[in-house]
């Protein structure tokens, strides 16, 4: 057996039993423990306190701080940019016309030589160390107060609206007192933590599978560009990811996703999208471990098994690894209005539009088999069509928004507007909405749309 | 040179272009005779309509090529109109005589509707590929040139008639194109393109505004008309007008102030991007400042854009009284985020002045 052959099985051959073994044997939950009553400290108290620091929590933020409200920014992980950063998602989808934060966002990666070299098409590449210290410097300037590495665990509800947030983090546990809340979690944690109600998956609760998304070097653009998903390929419908596939198992592995694409930043690097985990429901801590235990292997495996073909794979590496798994389908909350398939049909309008989405429907496969016989588009022909500011506003429990892929809609209207540059827009809008409520005393909904005085 | 006008006569006057669809008037039918850089003995020949007041109308060139080696297929015979800045217009059938595909089956309505809508795109995969790109195998009943459409193209292209595309595209956006622009770009100057603003078409407003930004010398004569376009709602040529101003030519107090006057017409999008054009000049006006300082009081840009107008504020703007007293203002105004970023920039400004030496008589 050739030595990569031997290491990809003798090493990452033993996850996958090993996490499926760890999914079957861990023990329903038992009795419980009590825990002792306890004071939580307030640790601060702000007009609009946004959870979550992806795409459309950033947004949200620097746009409330912008209006004049105190606010805080809570992030699990160790930097800002959510899916962009820490998920490795290096690439803008629909990101064209539309105006604010975006196009700051995009005017400073370029001073900063953060921006892709490599023509990707109508989205935009980028690299993600820039991109972190630029929303860093955005808070800062924004006046945001940023707690990293904070998670939000509990929220405090009182007369239907919500009040507090509670975090755990190294300083243990916290309570936060806020006018407005806005849950850019991506997953809906704090409204699901406040009560709301929400939806999951399709009609069945199926889900969208997750990928563990790489960034990899070490091959040049021009020696591979056959195998690359850049602007000549998505024109052909992106043969290149075929190839791939094809190049990949010539190397001995299957991967688990049958359209892996390696999406060009520069010349020397790439996000490499090439695995899916099924099955796995992105809000269970449980699932998402083990999916991404089986989902790193994998990718390893794929490196290295490219990289033993040599020629222009010889030197292929991987510079990291998203630390958060990429998770497409998650809890949809209840708002006062839900974004449906049949918005997209008509391509409808609203007057309180945030957001107008161009992207169109695109359902990964929710099981394995289904990989080559649905259509990511499920039929549905996209007209580009308008987000109301009432899908951000929550129906259930008062003072919260959501923004980004958390937001009301149906299964196939979500699979459609989840994608980040919509959520940057999304944040935007609910970022100053919520500080025009906090600082005047009111909720979201008695907002004036016209008060907003938000342009498309 | 792969350019080389040989000869260009005047064929007669006063024609029209055959299907009425743009520039109606009268003109001069001029022919252009270039050599075929593929072929040093064969020529090409570019017809133009050459209106009265030096404008092109249109351009034609007559295609009668093989797109096949097997000698089976037959010719493609067909006339290719650019409009009268190059831009592919359509194309006619010469003698009725229509195109056919690889098993000589003649296009149908649909076949030349998508042949149209190929050529009309000029950033096509055809950029990029070779000849050889355009088929995964070859069939023995037909020879090489004729194998199946390779899969991923087959979407894109006519059905069996992939090479047909392929040459029509590469000589509407190769040689001919090249000579359209080589002739045009002779006759560049402040009158021709003074002609070409004068015509209201927004097509032609594209090509003028794109040789201003590659030649920011022809810009300056045009500001009050690259202003007006900035307005102008069509977002294409808004957002060339403003590329091709460049910030050297902003140099007075009455011109950034004509910029600075279109903030309140353009779309947010539109206003982020005037105010960091001006926040390219050397130096900005203190009325620009101040008009700027006054837009935020009217709810006309965000506080967003506010911080932008900010960074433009020299030490020397700071000393003007009016400006002063605006940021004072400023300083309690009801935003929070307002009244930070206002004492931050009053403080760094107090701390830069501090640290230049002072001179004492």
């Amino acid at each position: 057996m050739e030595r990569r052959k031997f290491i990809n099985t003798a090493i990452f051959g033993a996850i996958l039993p090993f996490s499926e073994s760890v999914a079957e044997s861990t023990p329903a939950k038992e009795n419980g423990l009590a825990e002792p009553g306890r004071n939580i400290p307030i640790a601060g108290d702000y007009d609009v306190i946004v959870c979550g620091a992806g795409p459309a929590g950033i947004a949200a933020a620097i746009e409330a701080g912008r209006n004049g409200a105190k606010t805080l920014l809570i992030e699990v992980h160790g930097c800002l940019g959510g899916v962009w950063t820490a998920g490795n998602l290096t690439w803008i989808l629909d990101n064209q016309n539309k105006s604010g934060l975006i196009n700051e966002i995009k005017r400073d990666l370029a001073k900063l030589a953060g921006a892709g070299t490599v023509d990707s098409g109508s989205s935009y590449s980028f690299d993600a160390e820039v991109m972190k210290v630029i929303l860093e410097a955005y808070c800062v300037e924004s006046n945001v107060d940023v707690r990293l590495h904070t998670r939000v665990v509990s929220t405090a509800v009182k007369n239907g609206r919500l009040t507090h947030v509670l975090t755990e983090s190294k300083s243990g546990r916290e309570a936060w007192a806020s006018k407005i809340f806005v849950d850019c979690s991506g997953d809906g944690d704090l409204a699901m933590q406040a009560g709301c109600k929400y939806e999951y998956g399709g009609p069945e609760g199926e889900g969208q599978p997750l990928s563990l998304l790489a960034l990899v070097t070490g091959v040049n653009y021009d020696e591979i560009k056959p195998f690359v998903r850049d602007a000549d390929d998505s024109k052909l419908r992106s043969p290149s990811k075929k190839r791939l596939e094809a190049e990949i198992i010539r190397s001995g592995v299957k991967p688990s996703y049958s359209l892996p694409g390696l999406y060009p930043i520069r010349k020397d690097l790439f996000m490499m999208m090439a695995n899916h985990e099924y099955g796995y429901v992105g809000f269970d801590a449980k699932q998402i471990s083990i999916a991404t235990i089986r989902a790193r292997a994998e990718v390893h495996q794929i490196v290295n098994g490219l990289r033993s073909l040599g020629g222009h794979w010889q030197h292929l590496r991987i510079v990291s690894t998203a630390e958060q798994i990429g998770v497409r389908e998650s809890r949809r909350i209840h708002g006062l209005y839900t974004v449906t398939a049949n918005d997209i049909i008509e391509g409808v309008r609203h007057k309180d539009a945030v957001c107008r989405v161009t992207f169109g429907v695109d359902v990964h496969s929710v099981k394995k088999d289904d990989e080559n016989k649905k259509v990511y588009n499920r039929g549905v022909k996209a007209i580009p069509y308008d987000i109301p500011i009432r899908a951000l506003i929550a129906k259930d429990v008062k003072a919260l928004m959501m923004a980004g892929r958390c937001i009301s809609g149906d299964f196939i209207a979500h699979s459609s507007y989840r994608v980040t540059g919509n959520a940057v827009v999304m944040g935007e809008a609910a970022g100053r909405v919520a500080a025009i409520a906090a600082v005047s005393g009111r909720l979201p909904q008695e907002v004036d749309w016209a008060e907003v005085k938000w342009t498309l | 040179m792969m350019v080389l006008s040989l000869i260009t006569s005047v064929l007669f006057m006063c024609f029209q272009m055959p299907d009425n669809r743009r520039h109606h008037e009268s003109c001069v039918l001029v022919k252009h005779t270039f050599a075929d850089p593929d072929d040093s003995l064969e020529i090409i020949n570019l017809v133009e309509c050459q209106s009265p007041n030096g404008l092109t109308n249109w351009f034609s060139s007559d295609i009668k090529k093989s797109v096949c080696t097997s000698k089976q297929c037959k010719m493609l015979n067909v006339r290719l109109f650019w409009d009268g800045v190059g831009n592919y217009h359509h194309l006619e059938l010469i003698d009725n005589e229509p195109l056919t595909k690889t098993d000589h089956t003649e296009f149908n309505a649909d076949d030349y509707d998508k042949l149209n809508s190929i050529l009309s795109d000029s950033l096509s995969v055809f950029r990029d590929l070779q000849m050889e790109d355009l088929v995964i195998e070859k069939r023995s009943d037909v020879d090489g040139v004729s194998g199946a459409t390779s899969k991923s193209l087959t979407d894109y292209v006519v059905r069996d008639a992939v090479y047909t595309c392929y040459t029509l595209w590469h000589t509407v956006y190769g040689t001919s194109k090249n000579n359209i622009h080589a002739l045009l770009k002779q006759r560049v100057d402040k009158d021709y393109l003074r002609k070409l603003f004068d015509r209201n078409d927004p097509v032609t407003d594209i090509w003028a505004l794109n040789t201003m930004i590659s030649n920011p010398e022809y810009a300056a004569p045009f500001f009050d008309k690259l202003i007006v376009k900035i307005a102008s709602g069509n977002d294409i040529t808004s957002s060339l007008a403003l590329r091709a101003i460049s910030p050297r030519n902003l140099n007075s107090e009455a011109l950034q102030k004509k910029l600075a006057n279109q903030i309140s017409k353009a779309d947010d999008l539109k206003k982020l991007d005037i105010i960091w054009k001006l926040n390219d000049c050397p130096v900005v006006y203190d009325a620009v400042i101040m008009q700027l300082l006054h837009d935020y009081q009217k709810g006309i840009i965000t506080p967003a854009a506010l911080q932008y107008v900010y960074k433009m504020i020299s030490g020397k703007n700071m000393l003007n009284p009016d400006i002063a007293k605006k940021l004072q203002e400023f300083r309690t105004d009801k935003n929070r985020y307002i009244r930070d970023i206002t004492d931050k920039l009053l403080i760094t400004t107090e701390a830069k002045n501090q640290r230049q030496p002072r001179r004492t008589d």
